[in-house]
């Protein structure tokens, strides 16, 4: 399974009358795109309201993009350090 | 630069976890769930997310959604967090907006102005609040609040029963206390303040101010008998549910105001330490402590909506900063002539020499007249114990010298 083909994906389940009830629930789904995965999601599971759509990508990229500026390599977010550390 | 730290641990809890909606914005899961319920206008969707999440969770979904909320009431615990924006909340679920849409809306409406009620020495107001009904001045309100009561079910006395209906379907209702006991220690106070609480009311006329129950007593009084109604009901509702919960019965319904940590005993099972942990609680009166901040919390939101503020200084607690003196007045044929010079909810003082003042209560004040300001400047005609009053605005006296 590749980063770009899995999303955490916030729902909540609808109610008979289509209004969605209890906790957002948040679901790992792997789609070969996300408008691919969008349309699996509407066939396995149609009462699911989707809230969130969030690519493993983006975060790793997010996580990725910190370290990198940490390390020096990447200088356009400014970098603080406590002495002593 | 002093923040709060929303989560303490590494993981975040499941309703702070990000998420991005279809508008492309960035929220908490919580923030997206309430928003979307509010645009549905769903209440049974709205308090299915507000009941998944905790205090915190609860805040930061409100904040998103354009409703503030203070830390200090994040403390009290959801149930004051979700009272201190219960109004405006109900409101944008009403017209399917969320926060920041009604704030715009309300900005709109205060453009404007409207008269407040009719009541004497009101003036219109300048603020929000003057384009919404003020909690409380309805009596209508309050009696179908009260109207819980069934009579069919009644199997007490049928007189009793007929004088509480009675009181229950008034317009308005004098109150005088007999006996020297503080308001606060009353039962039949205590079960109206407790129900208006319960639903956002004050149903409460004092200081020559409207509202349904008029009493004799004042602002203060009236928040203490408000924080131990609070304290009742929480302490009540655990007691209540000892017995069954001690015999292995599972406890239902237990109130909102019992603190957190106490329903989650409660609600599990019986146990020793359990048992002791109960226990301390009610006997160290931390249940009590708990349920009255909230009682005075939501009180304060209450008279805050009528444009009262508790921490105000009253207009003695004024003269004594600025060592005036109070005088009574010669009611039989005093005049008296000066500036206005301090005002509270209930009254203000007018000036007559450098260092006497005399107070002015509203209630004294002729159907029509509107309130006197600060620098107006007064005449007070005592004739045989009856006072004329006549007051002359000065516009651009804003901060003259006192």
């Amino acid at each position: 399974m590749r980063k770009e083909n899995v999303f955490l994906v916030m729902g909540r389940l609808c109610d008979a009358g289509g209004v969605p009830r209890d906790a957002v629930q948040n679901y790992v789904v792997c789609g070969a795109t996300e408008d691919s995965m969008r349309e699996f999601v509407g066939r396995v599971m149609p009462e699911l309201l989707i809230l969130s759509v969030v690519g493993l990508i983006a975060l790793d990229n997010l996580s990725g993009k910190i370290k990198t500026v940490l390390s020096g390599a990447d200088e356009s977010w400014p970098v603080l350090v406590e002495p002593g550390l | 630069m002093k923040g709060y730290n929303v989560s303490q641990s590494n993981r975040l809890p499941d309703s702070l976890i990000p998420g991005v909606a279809a508008d492309g914005i960035w929220r908490s899961a919580g923030g997206i769930a309430l928003r979307d319920a509010l645009k549905r206008g769903s209440a049974e969707s709205m308090m299915d997310v507000i009941r998944s999440m905790d205090a915190t969770g609860v805040a930061v979904a409100l904040r998103e959604t354009g409703f503030s909320v203070d830390q200090p009431t994040v403390a009290l615990g959801r149930s004051a967090v979700f009272s201190s924006v219960k109004n405006n909340l109900s409101e944008a679920l009403s017209l399917g907006v969320d926060g920041f849409e009604l704030a715009k809306m309300h900005a709109l409406a205060s453009s404007r102005t409207v008269a407040a009620p009719n009541v004497v020495g009101v003036e219109p107001m300048a603020h929000t609040f003057a384009a919404k009904e003020v909690a409380g001045v309805g009596a209508q309100d309050m009696t179908a609040v009260v109207l819980e009561f069934d009579p069919g079910e009644f199997v007490g006395d049928a007189d009793a029963a007929r004088v509480i209906q009675g009181v229950l379907r008034s317009e308005s209702v004098g109150i005088t206390c007999l006996g020297d006991a503080p308001p606060a220690r009353r039962g039949a106070l205590l079960l109206v303040a407790g129900q208006g609480l319960k639903k956002g009311i004050q149903g409460f006329g004092f200081d020559g101010l409207p509202g349904k129950y008029q009493v004799a007593f004042g602002m203060a009084e009236l928040v203490d008998l408000h924080r131990d109604a609070a304290q009742a009901v929480a302490v009540e509702s655990v007691s209540a549910s000892l017995t069954g919960w001690a015999a292995g019965k599972k406890v239902k319904g237990l109130d909102e105001w019992v603190p957190d940590s106490v329903q989650r005993l409660l609600y599990g099972s019986v146990s020793l330490e359990a048992a002791q942990a109960v226990v301390q609680a009610v006997e160290t009166g931390s249940i009590a402590r708990h349920a009255g901040q909230i009682g005075v919390h939501d009180f304060t939101g209450l008279l805050a909506g009528q444009g009262l503020d508790v921490k105000a200084k009253t207009v003695n607690e004024q003269a004594r900063e600025f060592g005036w003196s109070i005088q009574e007045p010669d009611r039989m044929r005093g005049q008296y002539f000066g500036p206005v010079v301090a005002v509270d909810h209930r009254a203000s003082l007018v000036k007559f020499t450098r260092m006497d003042v005399l107070e002015l209560p509203f209630t004294a004040l002729a159907s029509g007249q509107t309130r006197p300001k600060m620098g107006d400047v007064v005449r007070m005609d005592f004739k045989n114990g009856e006072l004329a009053v006549n007051i002359a605005s000065r516009p651009g006296r804003e901060g003259a010298a006192r």
